[in-house]
């Protein structure tokens, strides 16, 4: 059954209009649901057999153009395939796959990692993967429920490099980690593709009030990396204000920071917003990108990428 | 939380799974083992640094009391480099374990080894762990993971 379409808030629509060339593909896209897709985990198979599997018993899928590991199934279901069961493919969004994708070069040679806020581990498990079990994760998320989806996760997935710990980032203990993912808590105005109810309970005031621990949370990851490390601060939502904003901050309370450019063959991504209403960002801000979900068939997302 | 494993205990574990399943020690040797409760051996990342409090790590490998039982997680990730101790079961009996159900030992299986945990198999697939019991195998996959299949 077709879930009935909940419309676009006026209020979202008014905040959002002039930060996209096409603003009717995308407030469109917002209420068009997002296909089926998984991540083959390389843990237990490659693409190529779990492709080979499908075909096997007909199950239709395309690759993704930009991630040789990814598929989409459109509106099949994948919970009851083998390969859920075995753990060789992990069902997961198409935008949350592309942090762990930006920083796979650094991945290669790093020995320490940092998830910073990881539940329910999509993303973990991802780096865990492109490491190839090797180094060091360390999963970090403050919320002690959501550890259990991690824990499970990672054991399904079988990611040996990862180790949990349950502390609110901002207490963490001083060290230094060669790679930090910082996936922040956000208003998720982005996964409204997945999780229609977004626009139910929509309002500005969310914005707001993650904004502020994302400030203190985004210097903290930022002064966790060693000197040359690299960093990817993300989040799942269109909001400026929990976005450039943050980056902006950061960059007026580091001066050791600076931005690198996103490229991601066969994806099309959009340079973040040097301005939005009153606010007047630091123009490196324009470096990190967002990701619009008319553009790729995606949730939305942000990422800026961060050198020490 | 969980606890650096003894050596006593890893060694008994790596004994185990080497006598038993084939599996070379040395496979496991760049990770850190620990224990948690009930006698749960855990392995990790090799390195992680001390003063992190840890919450758990890894996979679940094998539960240790009077005897050393292997987890089924840990059969999937290393089942392909074992050489022992491997059922290969036919598609039938692959569900059934899949669903979690327990059933007799097939006619279509040869055993060349003594009653005790076993690893069921299906085509190339490391499926989990079984325990075979006078002709019988009880099934040992975690409530979480059993599924009813529609592709497959």
């Amino acid at each position: 059954m077709v879930k009935p379409k909940v419309p676009v808030p006026v209020e979202f629509r008014e905040r959002y209009i002039d930060i996209c060339d096409d603003p009717d593909a995308f407030f469109e896209s917002l209420v068009t649901p997002l296909p089926r897709t998984c991540r083959v985990n390389t843990h237990k198979s490659s693409a190529q057999e779990v492709c080979s599997r499908f075909d096997s018993y007909g199950l239709k899928y395309e690759r993704v153009p930009w991630y040789e590991d990814a598929l989409t199934t459109g509106d099949q279901p994948l919970g009851s395939t083998f390969e859920h069961f075995f753990g060789s493919i992990y069902i997961q969004d198409l935008a949350s796959m592309l942090p762990p994708l930006v920083l796979r070069d650094e991945l290669t040679d790093a020995e320490l990692v940092l998830d910073a806020c990881a539940a329910p581990g999509s993303k973990s498990t991802q780096l865990s993967a492109l490491m190839n079990n090797r180094g060091t994760i360390v999963a970090n998320d403050n919320d002690h429920q959501r550890i259990k989806a991690l824990k499970f996760n990672m054991e399904k997935t079988g990611s040996v490099n990862i180790a949990i710990t349950n502390y609110d980032l901002r207490n963490f203990p001083d060290m230094k980690f060669d790679v930090i993912l910082l996936d922040a808590p956000c208003s998720s105005e982005g996964t409204v593709r997945k999780v229609p109810g977004v626009f139910k309970w929509w309002h500005p005031r969310h914005i707001y009030s993650t904004a502020g621990v994302q400030r203190q949370l985004i210097v903290k990851a930022f002064d966790m990396l060693s000197d040359g490390g690299v960093m990817l601060y993300s989040t799942c939502t269109f909001a400026p204000e929990e976005n450039e904003a943050i980056v902006d901050h950061l960059l007026r309370e580091r001066q050791d920071a600076s931005l690198e450019p996103i490229e991601i063959d066969n994806f099309r991504t959009v340079s973040a917003l040097s301005s939005y209403r009153e606010a007047e960002y630091d123009e490196r801000v324009t470096a990190a990108v967002r990701v619009f979900p008319h553009l790729n068939d995606t949730g939305g997302f942000f990422m800026a990428r961060i050198r020490k | 939380m969980i606890d650096p494993c003894p050596a006593d205990i890893r060694q008994a574990v790596l004994d185990y799974l080497e006598q038993r399943f084939g599996l070379d020690p040395t496979l496991l040797s760049g990770y850190s083992f620990w224990l948690g409760t009930k006698g749960r051996v855990i392995i990790g990342p090799g390195e992680i640094p001390e003063s992190l409090s840890i919450d758990t790590a890894g996979i679940l490998i094998a539960r240790v009391a009077n005897n050393v039982k292997p987890s089924s997680n840990l059969l999937q990730l290393f089942g392909r480099r074992m050489s022992r101790g491997i059922i290969q079961l036919q598609r039938e009996e692959a569900h059934r374990f899949m669903q979690g159900l327990d059933f007799p030992l097939p006619d279509y299986v040869d055993v060349d080894f003594d009653d005790g945990y076993v690893l069921l198999q299906y085509l190339q697939y490391p499926l989990g762990c079984g325990l075979l019991k006078e002709g019988k195998i009880k099934n040992m996959l975690p409530r979480a993971k059993r599924l009813k299949l529609e592709y497959f």
